[in-house]
Formats: structure tokens, sequence, C-alpha cells
């Protein structure tokens, strides 16, 4: 038996081999016909994660305060996906003070694109259907140079929100149970319920509002907890 | 490890897509009113105007507020009031006053802390005028604005279009009837005369800065035609001529008055 590597050289490695895994994935993906393959959608594992991001962003950034939940199981080389979060911002300008705050849920599926990784280690995209409910606040005193004074408080409370995504990213194991990873996420097709007095700026989950499509970035640290031990499938040869 | 920096650089490049709001015309609150003239015909063809402004106003705005002083405008930009659903415009012009009152929802939206609020306009509406007629072009405002409401008048048949060789110097001319004489500046190489319908010529005195002032009678034929449903009968001019003048020269460029005005009288002083 030969002995357990230490902890940060085993993360340092990863990291270097994430970029080969991208390479990789290219062609794993057509490597194996399913006539080879013995396909079990029998759920292996499942992950718990956070996204890191958030966390910092909470502890270094005064106009945010979030966090966010994520967990994936797998069904062969298919992942059903779900997070759930909070973010509430805080924002002054010069001439109003916005803010707002909600919980977001998002459902969706990743293929993953290293089906044949032992490791259970992902190059995946997917797609996600993101939900938010969320209330917000705006004062706005500003003195106009036609109009003079213009004062106004106004407020939307439980607005409903909803959006699609495209999701890419990696998870590549640490250590033991231990997942690292990211997702980069193409939100779009925001809708949300009516708001007479004041658009939506913020949407938890999305992001700005007025932005037909929103990019969004989670670094995420999972635990997987094995429910059934994953069978080996044999490479081709 | 280089691996590893491509790895961040990634990560870097992905981050870098997160959109920051650009704070360039991000208001909507700005409509343009074009002038139009109804031409002969079918109700609402018309042609671009030239609308002799003597400044707008808006009753809500600050007092000292005033738009397009003393010029020649064929559309005008106006802000639509924030703070109401409803925005009007008094319109002080060379040949008559106006006023609109524009209706229009409006919303407030949070940008950023740099940009701020800004104000979404939609679903304009014409609530009250009082020009010759009206149309709501583009309900929407946009930014930048584009044409949203076309305000129409009807020909103003009595103009008649002098021309001077060079530039003059003018304090101001009369007419022999009781009329508004537009001057866009004091110093001009066109100015637009209007003539009398209730007779059968016209004496103008042009008063010149620092020059003996000069004197022009035309004469002219005068015939009504209804040329629009809306406007209903008007008074024609034509067979223009030059009765008496004490001007170096003056040349006759065309013998009837059109809206917008044509040259009719090129004068040499």
């Amino acid at each position: 038996m030969t002995a357990p590597r230490t902890f940060p050289l085993q993360i340092l490695k990863s990291l270097n081999n994430i970029a080969l895994l991208i390479l990789c994935s290219f062609t794993a993906a057509a490597q194996t016909p399913d006539s080879l393959q013995q396909h079990k959608f029998v759920p292996t594992g499942i992950r718990f994660g956070t996204d890191i991001l958030a966390l910092a962003k909470t502890g270094y950034d005064e106009t945010f305060d979030g966090w966010e939940l994520n967990a994936d199981i797998d069904f062969y080389r298919y992942y059903f996906a779900i997070d759930y979060g909070y973010w509430a911002r805080d924002f002054v300008s010069d001439d109003g003070v916005y803010s707002n705050g909600g919980d977001y849920l998002r459902i969706g599926a990743d293929v993953n694109f290293l089906k044949n990784d032992p490791e259970k280690n992902m190059f995946f995209f997917g797609l996600r259907y993101g939900l938010s409910t969320f209330s917000e606040d705006l004062t706005v005193e500003k003195n106009d140079p036609v109009w003079g004074p213009v004062n106004a408080t106004l407020s939307n409370s439980n607005v409903n929100a909803q959006w699609f995504e495209l999701t890419t990213g990696l998870r590549v194991k640490i250590w033991k149970m231990i997942w690292l990873g990211y997702t980069a996420r193409l939100k779009f097709g925001l809708s949300t319920s009516d708001t007479p007095n004041m658009l939506p700026s913020d949407v938890p989950g999305y992001g700005r509002a007025d932005a037909d499509s929103y990019w969004g970035f989670n670094y995420q640290i999972f635990v997987r907890l094995p429910v059934r031990k994953s069978q080996s499938i044999p490479l081709k040869k | 490890m280089k691996k590893l920096t491509w790895f961040l650089f990634f990560s870097i490049f992905t981050l870098s897509c997160l959109n920051e709001p650009d704070c360039y015309e991000l208001d909507n609150s700005n409509v343009i009113l074009s002038f139009r003239v109804l031409a002969a015909g079918k109700n609402l063809a018309s042609i671009a105007d030239q609308f002799p402004s003597l400044g707008i106003l808006t009753p809500a705005a600050e007092a000292d507020t005033i738009f397009y002083n003393q010029s020649y405008v064929s559309n005008v930009e106006l802000p639509l009031n924030p703070k109401e659903e409803q925005t009007t415009f008094l319109f002080d012009g060379g040949y008559g006053d106006h006023e609109i009152q524009l209706g229009y929802k409006r919303q407030v939206q949070f940008v950023s802390e740099d940009c701020g609020e800004r104000y979404i306009f939609a679903d304009l509406k014409i609530l009250e005028y009082d020009f010759d007629s009206v149309r709501v072009v583009n309900p929407t405002p946009t930014a930048p604005a584009s044409t949203n409401i076309e305000l129409y008048r009807c020909p103003r048949t009595n103009l008649m279009g002098i021309d001077f060789t060079t530039a003059v110097v003018l304090d101001g001319v009369t007419a022999d009837f009781s009329t508004f004489i537009f001057q866009p500046n004091d110093t001009l190489t066109t100015i637009d005369l209007p003539i009398n319908k209730n007779t059968a010529s016209t004496t103008f005195v042009f008063n010149f800065r620092g020059a003996p002032s000069k004197t022009l009678t035309v004469s002219y034929t005068r015939a009504a035609k209804t040329l629009n449903k809306i406007c209903g009968e008007q008074t024609l001019f034509s067979d223009l001529a030059v009765v008496a003048t004490d001007f170096g020269a003056v040349e006759l460029k065309s013998d009837s008055t059109q809206d917008l005005p044509i040259t009719n009288f090129e004068i040499t002083k």
C-alpha cells in the first residue's frame, strides 16, 4: 500500500490538471460508443456544496450579502442539479438609495462529458430554470435642472422572477470526498411579475434586471456522499 | 504551473464578462415633436414645417426654463416630467401660440451606484391640443430620442419670400396692416413677409440699422380654394408684382406664394 499524499499537493496537482481536463473532455465525448457501455441510471452519490465566491463577496463587498447551496446527483453521465440561495444588495448613489433581498432556486440538469472518469470528475454543460422571490426599495432625492427637486420612495414586495441559464464548468476531485469546481452561467429570458411603480433592478440569482442576458460565475466546493458503489466501465481498447 | 495559470486566466476572463452598466442615455425621458404642414389632398399628407419658435415653456418646470428661444425648428426634443404622469408644453410661435398636453406611464429603475436611477416612459398619449391636427407616431420614447408626435398646421398661404442679394442688418419690418413678422436674427439674407388677404396690395417698410428705411409695395390676385378638408377654404395668392419701391432693384422670382415659402422677390439694396 502506498502512503497517502498530503492534502496541499493533491489540490495543486488537481488544479494543474483542470486545464488538461478541458481538452480531454472534447475527445472523451466522442470516444466510447453507447453499445459498449453498461448504462446504469442509478445514482451513485449526492454532492452538496456551496459557492465560495458568494461567501467571500459577503465578506469584502459591503453592497452584497448572500450565500448559495448546491447539490447534484448522478444518473450515469447526467446530473440533476439544484441550487438554492439568498442575496441582498445595498447601493447608495449620488441621488438615491436602493436595497433588495430575496431567495432564489435553480433546478436543471448537467451532462458530463468526462463520462468514463472513475473519480466522477466533470466537464459539463447544462440547463437551469431559475426562480426568485424578492423585495426591493428605492429612495430618490435629486435636484433636476429642469424639474427641480425630485423626491420619491418606491418599493416592490414579493416580486416573482423566472429565467433560464446555460451552464458550463468543472468539478474536480481534490481529496477523498472533496470536490472543487466552477460554474459559468449565461442567464437569459428574465421575466418578472407586474411592478407598476418601479421596474425591478436587481434580481437575486440573476443580477441586473435591465440586461437581456447576464453572466454569472460560481466557484464551488463540494462534499460527495456515496450512496452506491460506482460500477467501473471498461474503456474501449 | 502553466496549466494553473491558464485555469486562473480562464476564470478571470469569465468574471470579466460580468456587465457593468453604461450610464450614457439611460433615460428615455425625451420626446421629439415634429412640426408638419398639412398639404393639399387627403388628410394628414404633409411636409416638414419650419416652426418660428419664440420659446417653448412647460408650466411645471423651473421658472427660467425656456426651450428653443427665437429659432426656426422643424422638430423639438423636450423632456417629460418624471414627477407627474402628464406634461404640458406651451409653444410661443411667431404666428400664434399653441399648447399640447401629453400623458404617459412612467416607472423608475435603479441602475447602479455610478448611474443612479433612470426613468422609463411609455404609452405616450395626447390628452389635449390646439394644433390643427396631431398624431402619435411612436408611443414609446427611445434613447436616443426619435419622433414620437407630429404636430400639423394648415398652410399659411400668405407668406411671401424675400431674398437679399447681400446680408442686411434689420431693426424690423412693418406692414400696412396688423400682423406678426418673424425675424429670427438681426442680420439676415432672407425673410418671410405676410401679405394682406383683405386687400389687393401690401406695403412694407424695412428699417435698416444705421441706414435709411426702404419701402416695398406689392400687388397680387386672390382666390379662395379648399386645399384640405381639415383647413377648409383658404385664400391663395398669385400674380405677384412690384407696385412701388425705393430699393435699388427688386427682381420677381416667383409670382405665387407657397407654404413653405419660396423666394418671390430678390432685393438689391
